[in-house]
């Protein structure tokens, strides 16, 4: 059975091996939970439960979600830093979940990550030179001379001064560091570039200055991103299509503007109707008010991880895991009653 | 106008530090009358955390309030002592803060930490003090109270132990509640649970609130009134529907752009504030926005704006508006 599946999926692979950049296919990431002084195994975490998503060159998929729903570790798993449990990663045709550590490293150069916390992703007794031009020299990319000048590159490239690259991280400001951490991860030329929430630790005025240079970026340097962010009005600004997660699955897929003109998933619609708006007059939405909180992904709920808390919920949502299904132009949604 | 019941009088809050004096709050003036909720909306460093400290009588040194009044029904806090303030806190004022994992006691089950406040405030038996916590928790949308007052904090999500700690302010019927970014740390839908919890209470209990939120679509949510505070000042204050719809001040101008709008079709490039928040220990000369400000005249360098009063109910601080 695996073998026939491999074989299509390398089918697959190939002919759509010009336009598809990343396949992730029922990617799995489970985490034991350990118990006594034995260490033995009392169950799993299933911080990501069977995720598949594509991402073609040159756009930027958002990846939403609540705090636990695994977006994080998606996006962790992809870049194999940790080691996912099962599924399949084929970034350009090659499949990376097989890839040893050594064989992982040309694909290092090529997939970066950006990370939230500006503060705690740069080691604080690295001078901003040396942090950008440690990638740059592991990877052999210049040397001499040739390192200064494409360290200064990067500085002019996301809006720092040349005489901060003598300076330390905690001489920056939260919205100055998080320039340099995404000067490191271009540092190497990649094609694919994670942002995890790179934007939830600043404030909105400099939010805004953030996001506009990962959007110039990435027209400049043809950039495919997978924007990682709880934050709805943020990832619908930025990502040309979403992915809603909810305890470990995707629950919906869509083009950004589709998805939050008509949501089909019931909790995609309760996310949304969630947010507030700053705004008083107009249109106001109903909202949605979603009774308690996420189950425990250690045990989630049998059939629709969502079943538990939505406001549809028949008997076979609690039976059946429903399957993502195509509901038309590329809208994808995982609810039995979704149409 | 109503007598107000909080009423903050050109507050200035200083930390001495060794690098210097730091003006965290520079001059805060507002009212709050009964059954009000104001909202005080700022970046990071804006000073609208300190002013709810400095309101609260919570001010440690190096920070010291240097001048200001600030009346409780008529009677100023400032020239209070220890003791007296501490009867105040909590019994007459009550805040809640951001994140709730911290601001509860870890190794005391979340009745005993509702009541301890019932009981030194209203001088009741421990066995009463319980009765209202419970009471309390079931006000708060707890289910299962019963079972969840002999609970732990750990034992709780973020949504449920930030119900907790809005029953311990709430507890002892505060005549004005300060609630400090108190759904920043939650997520979106447990947000909104928290948001429709808080605008009920407020009208069951009529109590005064002072929002604090770095989150303008918070505001939108839960308040009548909105101050926007800029390096230690209010630099616009008006209801909220005008500050949203009709704002004056280039500042508010420039959050409101800086935002992704949710209900846009077309995909619009934000206009972000350029430039960062100013050193509070080295303001600069004139007006505190004048070097981010896109609307600069020779005199905001030079001066800084005083503030004025378009109408009785709308202020800006800008020098777009005064001669």
């Amino acid at each position: 059975m695996a073998i026939s599946i491999e074989d299509k999926s390398e089918g697959k692979a190939k002919k759509d091996g010009e336009n598809v950049l990343l396949d992730v296919r029922n990617l799995k990431q489970y985490f034991p939970v350990k118990k006594g002084v034995l260490q033995q195994v009392v169950g799993q975490v299933k911080a990501v439960d069977g995720v598949s998503f594509r991402v073609f060159p040159g756009e930027t998929l958002g990846l939403v979600g609540e705090s636990g729903c695994g977006k994080t570790t998606t996006g962790r798993s992809i870049l194999k830093l940790t080691e996912p449990t099962s599924g399949e990663i084929i970034y350009k045709g090659q499949h990376l979940e097989k890839l040893s550590p050594r064989g992982m490293r040309p694909f290092r150069r090529e997939m970066q990550i950006i990370f939230q916390d500006p503060y705690s992703s740069l080691n604080p007794r690295m001078l901003v030179y040396d942090i950008i031009s440690e990638p740059i020299k592991i990877h052999h990319l210049a040397e001499g001379k040739g390192v200064d000048k494409r360290v200064y590159e990067l500085l002019d490239l996301v809006g720092l001064n040349r005489k901060h690259a003598k300076r330390y991280p905690h001489e920056f400001s939260g919205g100055q560091r998080q320039r340099i951490g995404v000067a490191r991860a271009l540092a190497v030329e990649p094609e694919l570039v994670i942002c995890d929430e790179p934007v939830s630790a600043l404030d909105v005025s400099i939010q805004a200055q953030i996001i506009n240079l990962l959007e110039d970026l990435q027209n400049e340097l043809h950039l495919s991103y997978i924007f990682i962010a709880h934050d709805l009005s943020v990832v619908k600004h930025i990502s040309d299509r979403v992915a809603v997660m909810y305890l470990g699955r995707i629950v919906e897929v869509a083009v950004s503007s589709a998805l939050y003109a008509e949501p089909k998933h019931p909790y995609t619609q309760a996310l949304l109707s969630a947010i507030p708006e700053p705004q008083v007059s107009g249109m106001k939405k109903q909202r949605i008010l979603l009774q308690g909180d996420v189950p425990s992904p250690i045990n989630p709920p049998a059939g629709c991880h969502f079943h538990t808390r939505c406001r549809f919920a028949q008997e076979v949502c609690s039976r059946e895991v429903p399957a993502l299904k195509d509901l038309g132009n590329g809208h994808l949604a995982a609810c039995h009653l979704a149409k | 106008m109503a007598e107000p019941i909080l009423e903050v009088k050109d507050l200035r809050t200083y930390f001495y530090t060794e690098a210097g004096i730091v003006k965290a709050v520079n001059g805060v003036n507002f009212r709050l009358e009964k059954g009000q909720s104001l909202g005080v909306v700022g970046e990071s460093g804006s000073g609208k955390s300190i002013t709810a400290l400095s309101v609260m009588g919570l001010i440690k040194p190096p920070g010291k309030v240097v001048s200001g009044e600030i009346l409780l029904q008529g009677q100023n806090l400032l020239k209070k002592s220890r003791k007296e303030l501490e009867k105040i806190r909590g019994n007459d004022i009550a805040m809640i803060f951001q994140d709730p994992m911290t601001s509860l006691n870890p190794v005391l089950r979340v009745g005993e930490q509702i009541a301890e406040a019932v009981v030194l405030h209203r001088k009741v038996k421990r066995k009463e003090g319980w009765n209202v916590a419970l009471e309390m928790l079931k006000k708060v949308g707890i289910p299962e109270a019963e079972d969840r007052i002999r609970r732990f904090p750990h034992e709780m999500s973020g949504g449920m132990r930030q119900r907790v700690m809005i029953a311990i302010a709430l507890s002892c019927n505060p005549k004005v509640l300060i609630a400090d970014e108190p759904t920043t740390a939650l997520d979106v839908t447990i947000q909104a649970q928290i948001l429709d919890l808080i605008r009920l209470l407020q009208k069951d209990f009529e109590t005064a609130t002072i929002m604090i939120t770095h989150d303008l679509g918070v505001v939108a949510e839960v308040c009548k009134n909105v101050m926007v505070m800029y390096a230690g000042q209010p630099v616009e204050y008006s209801d909220v529907t005008t500050v949203l719809e009709q704002p004056k001040h280039p500042y508010t101008w420039g959050l409101l752009s800086s935002l992704p709008k949710l209900n846009a079709s077309e995909k619009q490039r934000l206009t972000p504030i350029d430039g960062m928040p100013p050193d509070l220990g080295n303001l600069p000369e004139g007006c505190a926005f004048a070097p981010r400000c896109p609307h600069k005249k020779p005199v905001c360098e030079r001066q800084e704006p005083a503030g004025k009063w378009l109408n009785p109910g709308h202020f800006v601080r800008c020098h777009l508006y005064e001669a």
